[in-house]
């Protein structure tokens, strides 16, 4: 049996160095631009994603909750199969720590992403 | 001659700054509205600027005259009718970042939704001509600055800005690239206040009230300022919308009972617009759960949080709340304080000293 390998996406380096607002209505590199292009349909295909987070100038909570939370309510995702396959890698310990809290809390606000 | 004691000198100081203040009272300096004829006889409206620009005393060297003195300089400019003005900058010596900022933004708001056009008599300090020229705002003034910036506590001023309805990330680029350029670090924890304020503002700031019928700018209604000096890197963003006061029961006009519990929480600050500020604190704070909004002002303490130490301000109408954290402290203090001239907008701010490496208290 093969072993799928994990889709990884850097996004310095596929999307943008100065990640913006929350909804694409909002203006260009948002967390909604960013999980439609790179995290709904490997995930829908029961890939797992490793995002690369370093490289960027920063980036707002906004951003973060909507990739990666707005990742697990749109697909429905049960919250410890999210864990298991939508991964991030950062030196920042902070960045990660929110990741995980957005991917935890996806669901506790069910009127959330917004498209 | 005697020698007086020290005792004795700050008693002379004192007295002599006693009676200056006294003699102030007496004879205020209001904010000159002359009115000079031009070659075609047209009347034009001069406004003479402070010598310094200032929303808040923070030294003992500066008393609140300072800032009244800016403040009716402001709200003259705010209530220019005339088609025309000239802007009398001979005297302006000390700008600071976040009132250049205000002053930026008003002048674009005038120029924006007035058509006025604007003049200036250039101000001697070479200092301030070079600050008018490295932040754009000679540009606005339509005056013609022959110097180029190089003093080390003005280069580094950089300013980004945009139109209300959008977050332009990649305006704050020059910003970052200075950042990184004075501490070396290309990922710095202010970006995520910068950003999370821009969508505020887009979001929030310029919504429609009835009680707000000034017009309100639309491209640039954003604008953020950076300033490197004395070893602290400053960013300020501006816009001149409703303020929170406003904007916060807008945005929970579905959520009366969490309002209401917000508005009890604070109940005991001092001003609306105080009120209205800590309730939006203590709504990003408490926010885990509701994903939707609220985290704007979460990430903006997270910026002093993650880089250990330094000081962020909000400034919203009437409204200000400070929180300050040394590095020594897990957790920062508050405070706020009611002014007395609103801003007519908000304003978020961030000192932070530029010698301490956020990753040491990121990783």
């Amino acid at each position: 049996m093969t072993k799928i390998e994990p889709i990884r996406v850097n996004v310095a380096r596929q999307f943008t160095k100065l990640p913006g607002a929350r909804y694409i209505k909002l203006g260009p590199f948002s967390g909604q631009e960013f999980r439609e292009k790179f995290l709904i349909e490997p995930l829908r295909q029961g890939n797992t994603v490793i995002v690369e987070l370093d490289g960027v100038r920063g980036y707002g909570s906004s951003f973060l909750d909507e990739a990666f939370g707005g990742a697990v309510r749109e697909l429905d995702l049960d919250i410890e199969d999210a864990l298991r396959r939508l991964r991030v890698e950062t030196t920042v310990k902070s960045w990660q720590l929110d990741v995980e809290e957005y991917i935890r809390t996806a669901k506790n606000n069910p009127s959330s992403t917004r498209t | 001659m005697k020698k007086t004691s020290i005792k004795q000198r700050r008693f002379q100081a004192w007295k002599s700054a006693y009676a200056i203040r006294l003699l102030q009272k007496a004879n205020p300096k209001k904010q000159k509205d002359r009115r000079r004829n031009n070659k075609n006889s047209k009347t034009e409206l001069v406004l003479e600027a402070p010598s310094h620009f200032i929303l808040i005393s923070q030294t003992k060297k500066q008393n609140g005259s300072d800032v009244n003195r800016y403040f009716e300089f402001l709200a003259a400019l705010r209530a220019v009718k005339t088609s025309e003005i000239v802007i009398d900058m001979t005297r302006v010596r000390r700008m600071v970042v976040d009132a250049s900022l205000l002053f930026k933004a008003e002048l674009s708001r005038l120029t924006q939704t007035h058509g006025v056009k604007i003049k200036a008599i250039p101000p001697t300090s070479l200092r301030t001509q070079q600050v008018l020229k490295q932040t754009g705002i000679d540009q606005l003034l339509n005056l013609s600055i022959e110097v180029s910036p190089d003093r080390e506590d003005v280069v580094h001023w950089r300013i980004a800005e945009g139109p209300r309805n959008k977050v332009d990330s990649t305006a704050l680029e020059p910003i970052l690239a200075d950042i990184e350029e004075v501490t070396g670090l290309a990922t710095h924890p202010v970006y995520q206040g910068i950003i999370e304020s821009m969508g505020n503002c887009v979001e929030h700031a310029y919504k429609d009230h009835p009680d707000v019928k000034r017009s309100m700018p639309t491209d640039p209604g954003w604008w953020v300022f950076q300033q490197v000096k004395d070893e602290r890197l400053f960013v300020v963003v501006c816009d001149l919308g409703i303020g929170i006061n406003r904007a916060l029961p807008l945005t929970l006009a579905n959520e009366q009972g969490l309002l209401r519990k917000l508005m009890h929480v604070v109940r005991r600050a001092k001003g609306e617009d105080n009120r209205a500020l800590l309730a939006a604190m203590e709504y990003g704070r408490s926010s885990t759960g509701l994903h939707e909004r609220g985290r704007g002002m979460r990430n903006a303490h997270a910026v002093v949080n993650d880089h250990g130490e330094g000081d962020f301000y909000a400034i919203s109408n009437r409204g200000f709340y400070v929180y300050r954290k040394a590095r020594k402290e897990a957790v920062g203090q508050n405070q706020t304080v009611k002014l007395r001239h609103s801003i007519n907008g908000t304003i978020l701010g961030w000192s932070l000293p530029l010698t301490r490496t956020p990753q040491e208290s990121l990783s």
